[in-house]
């Protein structure tokens, strides 16, 4: 006797579109050039974008039928999630602006009725409320963008859009074009000052968290990465996207360290990875951006689904200010000829460059970190200070070769689908540079200080302020009651909950 | 009383007022953390007023249900879980009129109601007028500083450093929060709050004109909104002292502080701070006619357990059984003995608590946890021998954690963790325990660890008597503990053995085979009077609850002369397993057949990371037996009953007895409370539903986006997919083989016990050791024939 329908049946297409997606990679591998079928474009890009929704999409999927057995509202959870997945698999392929826009929204319609689960609880429907009149505005944005691409170039076409911004003289079309594109990416990418809906959002079950973070929010991040050519020749949005990922970053990433629920830190973290991958954006680095979009998708969604074990016991390391900031200058120094030698072997550094010297920095302090991590404790034994110098010392050696081994492929990957991208240089590019730079070493240097126990004193009203995430979520969260309280007085039954 | 401190200028607190304080905190219950969670009788605060009273006092005060709804009686009547006479008995009992009960059972007549005045908070009666929810947001806003303080494991300990109420004062003043929410103005009414909490709690009251016959109804009800993160504060007081508030006071200090806040900056002039009409009564069903449909209940199921007890058969002398195996009095040993049993005569099992005696502070990698329940302190300290400091440990979190090598990790290992996620879906596994394996040494320390000869003499001496051994040794006796597994599962600790302190059994299990099997220890037992054969070998072994395996311990120390046995054993082990999985498969909804497929099936199950319900632990536990075996030997107790052997020929002086209605029965009634409190009402008791968990560190969870931690057990932990309940919420069934009068020499010793028989958390049956016979003790009336 078949079972009755109950959601459960849907799993075949997220699988599907994973088995479609890893065909589509294999395609794009063997043919570098895109292909259009049936209005979607498979590229080296897209066809990598698509896998990474679906598979998780798929992953997620088989979580949540398990993890959500006995709920009344499984099934319509189930539906809503087939339908979000499959919407953002149509959206990292779509071809045209008809069906990236079409897709966009089922996205944020789908994601809306994951969001409200828990009918039955109050804080549920203000937090899927404030989500759904951000993720509108991203709408708005997106469909002007569109609108700009259609009454410019008179093209629907995503190809074609590239092509024509591409070859168009520099102006304000291309310009407004590429701004509000960013804008669109910002506001789905979560990210400062409209990044609290995101943190929020934990409020539905785990599997929507793992969806959410690993192929939803970084749609933004994939139609940049999709118009690079465009973005790459307006430098006001290499600012644009580089000071606001900043900023997302300076918010939310203290705001991740204090959290004391994983879910809750995990999303924080979102906000400032997101951040990072637009400023990798904003510093014409798309390559990069991919990368860091799949590494943290497939992280993300991994951490969130794991959320509920118990870590392990370990010691306690709270390294005194002193010690972790000669270890991390240390850590930093000792990596940089590895690093210098690497990048240059590996092609991933080409002279003088803004945006490759900032990620190259970035790395660099990554290893720093690790010293921090391995010897920030003093050890009693000599041995185990041995042990940890030479860990230390390797991974000076090898965290800068894996991550030039790692950009060097992510730009080998993706250089047939991209036309080869203008040389970034000037002012505004050394401006887009200087401002991760600076906050990821402000950042680093205060992690350092707050985590030291003779600084605990002075650094707590800081880390009160970032627990909120200064306070910028809070604030326009209740901007966004007050629209909606107003929206709600203007058009009467026009606005949900 | 505690000292209250008198700053010059201040008011000072009536006196009666810092009593009332104290009062209304220890009426919150310990919790225990994630690391070592363990059942805790939710109403242990109320342990002193009878059932039906202190659920008033819980149903107005905290606004959570102690007992079900009349509706769950009424379906239980109509599966014919109890009979007309249970109902005539339990209504005379009770002095209620029998035909009024019938009447509401069967809906021809309404069951009595009672107006229930709820007590609320400044704010709440603020929102209710205003529309505002500015009482959940300063709730948040305490469980959001207490979980910034959780790291600490002595934020919430008011001995050491500065109060936990001063450190909330000084974090209220820097966070802008609840301003930023809305409440313009909030940190500044805070901000002129006295330090002490008795002080602050005083200046509130008076200012918000809260009289002493409201005192303590309110102050209770402002602990509801932080109840999760009072049981932490709880529990660290109760370990010292248990009568002590502890940290409570100052969570209530921060409460009542918010609530005048509140009333300060939201309330709008000109209009009464409290009241304003439309509130009134709530009709509630009265707890007391509740409580009779319960005891009927009650009767139904323990008229059908007194009725397949075996009557006492002479012993038999003489044949020395092949195994011996001492399983946790846990219910979960209950199917695994009664199939071992059916396979072999030759094979006896026996019920002990499953630390079996040895309060031990068991050390691994640098790290201490009290391996015994947590009415008792660690006697002895050993050392587990495993690397204590391994290169690896933390460091993926803390590189995941700091800002720069957040964002090259992610680059870096990005593929990592994809493959990470396939196999975790894909091929779930679950890493051996490591306390099971490693090496430990019983030699005395300078560090002050190891165990010395004498104790483990005495200790030896006292496990022997409490298991009720006297003779007859096998040459094989297991010491089985018992641990569970599960995946990415924040209640894991909830699955092992409480009598471990919430972990795995395997080490107090080979701790104490050590001590049984040392050579001099077993050449001091005879002076103490114990006769144990020269071939008799302890084997320490554990019983996986998740797949009911059982795992044989230390097996690198059995001599060859002993090998064989163990391998029968094993293969005994094997098939009793078997059938009880075979047993327990459809309650999990696994459908596969075979034994091999099943098994299977059960480990897939098990270690499945997005599992909810792993295993259905000691839901539907519902009585505690202490007799001897052969009362209960063959009898199917559906893994109901907590099992502990009691032999009262044994125990001519009564102090086995006292043990075990003082500890065991009593860690028994805790946890069967707390599965009453986490099916009755899991809204306010329970943890709720965990696919919205948020794990707070290895403290807590919370639900959602925010809030107060939850304690109590998860709603998947009680209610199975298909909606039914998986427990039954009766409360314990105890039932002693032992006379009247001994069982009353011990209740008269022992006046906390008799508390709770008398109060009716749970009820006492005795068994005639000689006879058939079985009487109850009747609260307020004495023992008359069941």
């Amino acid at each position: 006797m078949p079972r009755p329908a109950d959601g459960t049946e849907l799993r075949a297409v997220p699988a599907l579109l994973a088995a479609v997606s890893a065909g589509a990679v294999a395609w794009a591998a063997l043919h570098p050039q895109p292909t259009a079928i049936a209005g979607l474009s498979v590229d080296r890009v897209t066809a990598i974008v698509a896998l990474v929704v679906s598979g998780i999409g798929t992953v997620t999927f088989g979580y949540a039928v398990r993890c959500l057995e006995g709920h009344a509202r499984r099934t319509g959870f189930l539906r809503a999630l087939a339908v979000t997945v499959t919407a953002a698999w149509l959206l990292s392929l779509a071809d045209s602006f008809v069906l990236l826009v079409s897709a966009w929204l089922a996205v944020g319609l789908g994601v809306d009725r994951m969001l409200r689960f828990s009918r039955e609880r109050p804080r549920t429907h203000v937090i899927a409320r404030r989500k759904f009149i951000m993720s509108r505005c991203g709408d708005a944005l997106l469909v002007a963008a569109a609108a700009v691409a259609w009454t410019s170039w008179g093209t629907a076409g995503v190809a074609a859009t590239v092509a024509s911004a591409s070859a168009a003289e520099p102006g304000p079309a291309l310009t407004w074009f590429v701004l509000l594109l960013c804008a669109a990416a910002l506001v789905k990418c979560a990210q400062a000052p409209f990044h609290g809906w995101l943190p929020e959002t934990v409020e539905a079950p785990t599997p929507f968290s793992a969806m959410m973070h690993a192929g939803i929010v970084n749609a933004g991040g994939a139609l940049l990465i999709r118009f690079a050519p465009a973005v790459a020749r307006v430098p006001e949005a290499w600012v644009m996207l580089s000071a606001v990922g900043t900023a997302s970053i300076l918010v939310a990433a203290p705001a991740a360290w204090v959290q004391a629920r994983a879910k809750a830190g995990l999303a924080w973290s979102t906000v400032s990875q997101m951040g990072f991958m637009l400023v990798q954006c904003g510093l014409c680095a798309f390559p990069a951006a991919l990368l860091h979009l799949v590494g943290h998708g497939t992280y993300k969604a991994w951490a969130f689904m794991r959320a509920g074990e118990v870590p392990a016991r370990v010691h306690p390391s709270s390294p005194t200010f002193r010690r972790a900031a000669v270890l991390l200058a240390l850590g930093t120094i000792t990596s940089a000829p590895a690093l210098y030698a690497s990048a240059l072997a590996l092609g991933v550094l080409h002279g003088i460059e803004p945006g490759e010297l900032a990620l190259m920095t970035i790395v660099a302090l990554a290893s720093g970190q690790a010293w921090v991590a391995w010897l920030g404790t003093p050890r009693r034994s000599a041995a185990a200070t041995a042990r940890r110098i030479a860990c230390a010392l390797a991974c000076s050696a090898l965290l800068p070769a894996t991550a030039c081994l790692a950009y060097a492929a992510a730009d080998a990957w993706v250089e047939p689908s991209m036309p080869a991208r203008p040389a970034i240089g000037g002012t505004w590019a050394w401006v887009a540079a200087a401002m991760p730079v600076g906050a990821v070493v402000v950042l680093a240097v205060m992690h350092a200080w707050a985590c030291s126990p003779r600084h605990r004193a002075r650094s707590a009203p800081l880390l009160v302020h970032a627990m909120s995430g200064f306070y910028v979520g809070i604030t326009v969260g209740r901007a966004l009651d007050r629209i909606h309280a107003f929206l709600r007085g203007a058009l009467p039954g026009a606005t949900r909950a | 009383m505690p000292e209250i401190r008198s700053i010059p200028g201040t008011t000072r607190p009536r006196p009666s007022l810092a009593g009332d304080i104290d009062r209304a905190c220890v009426l919150i219950p310990p919790a225990w953390d994630l690391r070592s969670f363990v059942a805790v009788n939710p109403f242990i605060g109320h342990a002193a007023s009878p059932f039906d009273a202190a659920a008033r006092t819980v149903s107005d005060g905290l606004g959570a249900q102690v007992l079900p709804p009349v509706d769950h009686y009424r379906l239980r009547w109509r599966q014919g879980a109890f009979a007309p006479e249970d109902v005539a008995s339990a209504a005379r009992r009770m002095g209620v009129p029998a035909e009024r009960v019938l009447g509401a059972l069967d809906g021809s007549a309404r069951p009595p109601q009672r107006f229930r005045l709820p007590t609320r908070t400044i704010a709440e009666w603020i929102d209710w007028r205003n529309g505002t929810t500015w009482n959940t947001t300063v709730c948040d806003a305490l469980a959001r500083w207490c979980e910034s303080e959780s790291a600490d494991p002595k934020a919430l300990d008011a001995t050491a450093g500065p109060r936990p109420f001063a450190r909330w004062l000084r974090f209220a003043k820097v966070d802008r929060s609840v301003d930023a929410a809305g409440l313009r103005g909030f940190r500044e009414a805070v901000a002129s709050m006295p330090e002490d909490p008795n002080e602050a709690i005083s200046l509130v009251l008076d200012e918000l004109g809260i009289d002493a016959i409201e005192r303590d109804a309110y102050l209770l009800r402002l602990l509801s909104g932080i109840y999760g993160w009072a049981t932490q504060a709880r529990r660290v007081a109760w370990q010292r002292d248990q009568d002590q508030p502890g940290a409570v006071r100052d969570l209530l200090a921060a409460r009542a502080c918010a609530d005048l806040a509140v009333a300060r900056v939201a309330a709008r002039p000109g209009e009464p701070i409290r009241g304003g009409g439309g509130i009134g009564g709530v009709p509630v069903e009265d707890e007391r006619f509740r409580l009779t449909l319960q005891e009927a209940a009650e009767d139904g199921f323990v008229r059908t357990l007194l009725t397949s007890v075996r009557p006492p058969e002479p012993r038999e002398r003489g044949m020395r059984p092949a195994i011996q195996a001492v399983f946790c009095i846990d219910v979960r040993s209950e199917p695994l003995r009664r199939h071992l049993e059916r396979h072999s005569d030759a094979i006896e099992t026996r019920g002990f608590a499953g630390f079996f005696g040895v309060a031990v502070e068991w050390v691994e990698a640098g790290h201490p946890s009290a391996r015994c329940p947590v009415l008792l302190h660690p006697t002895c300290t050993v050392h587990a021998h495993a690397p204590s400091d391994p290169v690896g440990a933390g460091l993926a979190a803390r590189l995941h954690g700091s800002p720069g090598s957040a964002f090259a990790m992610v680059e870096v290992a990005g593929a990592a963790y994809g493959a990470r996620m396939a196999l975790d879906e894909a091929l779930p596994g679950s890493a051996e325990r490591r306390e099971e394996h490693a090496s430990f040494g019983l030699q005395p320390e300078d560090d002050g660890s190891g165990i010395g000869l004498d104790t483990r003499i005495r200790t030896a001496d006292a496990i022997l008597r409490g298991m009720g051994m006297r003779g007859g040794f096998a040459p094989l006796v297991f010491l089985c503990g018992h641990s569970a597994r599960s995946a990415n599962n924040p209640h894991a600790a909830s699955l092992d053995c409480g009598a471990c302190g919430g972990h795995g059994g395997g080490p107090n299990a080979r701790i104490a085979c050590a001590i049984l099997n040392d050579a001099r220890v077993r050449a001091a037992l005879p002076e103490r009077g114990w006769s144990i054969p020269e071939d008799t070998l302890f084997v320490p072994a554990v019983h996986d609850t998740s797949d009911d395996t059982v795992r044989i311990l230390d097996e690198g120390s059995i001599p060859g002369s002993h090998l064989g046995a163990v391998g029968r054993a094993r293969a005994l082990f094997e098939e009793a397993g078997a059938a009880v999985r075979a047993e327990r498969a459809p309650r999990l909804g696994i459908e596969e057949r075979g034994p091999g497929r099943l098994l299977r099936a059960f480990r897939r199950r098990t270690r499945d990371w997005a599992q909810v319900r792993p295993e259905w632990a000691l839901a539907g536990n519902a009585a505690f037996i202490a007799a001897r075996r052969a009362r209960t030997r063959g009898v199917d107790l559906s893994g109901r009953a907590f099992l502990h052997e009691y032999d009262h020929e044994a125990d001519l002086d009564g102090r086995v007895l006292d043990l075990i209605l003082t500890a065991p029965m009593v860690v028994a009634s805790w946890i069967n409370l707390q599965y009453l409190a986490s099916t009755v009402d899991n809204d306010a008791l329970g943890a709720g539903d965990k696919a919205l968990h948020d794990r707070v560190g290895a403290v807590g969870v919370a639900v959602g986006s925010g809030g107060d931690l939850r304690s109590g057990l998860p709603l998947q932990s009680v209610q199975a997919a298909d909606g039914q309940w998986r427990h039954e919420p009766l409360r314990l069934q105890v039932i002693v083989e032992a006379t009247t009068d001994r069982i009353d020499s011990v209740l008269d010793a022992r006046p906390q016990v008799r508390e709770l028989v008398e109060n009716g958390w749970v009820r006492l049956f005795s068994l005639d050791p000689q006879g058939g016979a079985t009487q109850r003790l009747v609260p307020g009336e004495g023992w008359e024939p069941a």
